[in-house]
């Protein structure tokens, strides 16, 4: 298991390389990476599905939270940490067994492609979708600072053609 | 605010907005941030209104400057890499602009300069793919000769599949012969001896190349309602996954079977 962490640790950093993220975010993007799947590890003799939504939605809190500590784009420390979680093994799976005409190992693998990479959408999706409602008010507050309405030109702009000569 | 409007140069300010928003959709934004960023630039610059819809294949800007003049542009997006450093230079530029007064020079000028920047070269990636690919044998339970191994197929297949991407190969071919390489590195280092687990070293491989970056970017596009990004990534992931597996799949069933 310290292994697991370890190397989710690592792969996050490597990925981060590869997708050029800034070093001075590396440390906390791996920190990310390790509880998330330290999380997931956690939960999987549970049931492995509800190791994989808790552990993307862990990912994408801790992502949010950094972005808005660090000041830079969640994406960030999302995107490397959730590479660990991804289904690579099933997809591949499922494909050999297509080709060599298993066709019920075939649906099997698919479906566990399916159901795991669904897990992570919806552990992302829960996330997102409530920092998306503090986007949206923060915009509000935005607004509400500056006149109420934006000056509308006392032309109507859709009249008028631009002439550039 | 008659000073500003005379000095307003309303095709500068569309060029430098528009630009940003194309440095961020190229390098791995989501949709909500670029449309952000370009309306923040307009508005910083004084335009009282800005529509922007972006899609992963192009961005509409329409501005409206205080005089009632219209301004619009469509970017077209030809290709799209994942370089988040510039995501996040574009991004610090725009909340910038908010707070100070920038000349529309400058702007432009530091655009060029975040457009050009590169974090890291080759030389430094190719070793993290290594790394990151042993760290995945042991993720998945290989053995440490596995993990050694798994170094050597990692840089490998990242020069292999950099190289192909420089001479100017579509996505899916790369994607394509990246999968089967990774099956045929998988199959051949336990053949020479050099480790054992075919299986667990060709998928630490494949995970080098599984487009999670899109796939999170689509789910968060869908969250945030833009839902033709949303789709038309999702598509692009699954699109990438069945090529990735097709060709690992096929060298693989080749070869052992």
């Amino acid at each position: 298991m310290f292994i697991g962490i370890l190397s989710a640790a690592v792969v996050t950093v490597a990925f981060s390389v590869i997708f050029q993220v800034n070093k001075g975010h590396m440390p906390f993007a791996a920190l990310n990476g390790a509880v998330g799947y330290a999380i997931y590890l956690l939960l999987l003799p549970v049931n492995i599905y509800a190791g994989i939504l808790a552990g993307s939605a862990a990912i994408a809190l801790g992502g949010e939270l950094l972005a808005r500590w660090r000041k830079a784009p969640a994406t960030l420390f999302l995107v490397a940490p959730l590479i660990s979680l991804v289904p690579g093994g099933d997809i591949y799976q499922s494909l050999l067994m297509l080709l060599t005409n298993n066709l019920s190992q075939t649906a099997h693998y698919l479906y566990l492609t399916l159901m795991k990479s669904g897990s992570i959408a919806l552990g992302i999706i829960f996330v997102s979708s409530a920092f998306v409602l503090v986007r949206n008010l923060h915009a509000r507050r935005r607004l509400s600072g500056q006149p109420a309405s934006p000056p509308i030109p006392s032309r109507a702009p859709h009249m008028k053609t631009k002439n550039k000569s | 605010m008659d000073g500003r409007l005379r000095d307003m140069d309303g095709d500068k300010i569309l060029e430098a907005a528009s630009w940003a928003g194309k440095i961020m959709l190229e390098n791995g934004a989501e949709t909500y941030r670029v449309e952000q960023t370009i309306d923040y630039i307009a508005r910083a610059y004084g335009m009282v209104r800005c529509d922007c819809s972006a899609t992963p294949t192009m961005i509409i800007t329409s501005l409206l400057d205080p005089a009632g003049s219209t301004y619009s542009i469509i970017r077209r997006i030809k290709s799209r890499t994942t370089h988040l450093e510039r995501v996040e230079q574009v991004n610090r530029l725009s909340r910038t602009l908010v707070q100070e007064r920038w000349s529309l020079d400058r702007t432009l000028t530091e655009l060029k300069k975040i457009e050009q920047s590169v974090n890291y070269r080759l030389t430094v990636q190719v070793p993290a793919a290594a790394l990151g690919t042993s760290a995945f044998v042991l993720m998945f339970g290989g053995s440490f000769q596995d993990a050694a191994g798994g170094l050597l197929c990692g840089a490998l297949l990242y020069a292999l599949t950099a190289g192909l991407r420089k001479l100017g190969f579509g996505d899916l071919f790369i994607y394509l012969i990246g999968g089967a390489f990774a099956a045929f590195t998988g199959w051949l280092l336990p053949v020479i001896g050099w480790a054992r687990q075919s299986s667990i070293l060709t998928i630490s491989t494949l995970m080098l190349l599984v487009p999670g970056m899109i796939f999170t970017n689509a789910l968060r596009d869908v969250a945030g309602g833009d839902l033709v990004s949303g789709t038309s990534r999702l598509l692009e992931a699954s699109f990438i996954a069945a090529s990735l597996a097709l060709g690992a799949a096929f060298v693989h069933a080749v070869l052992i079977l």
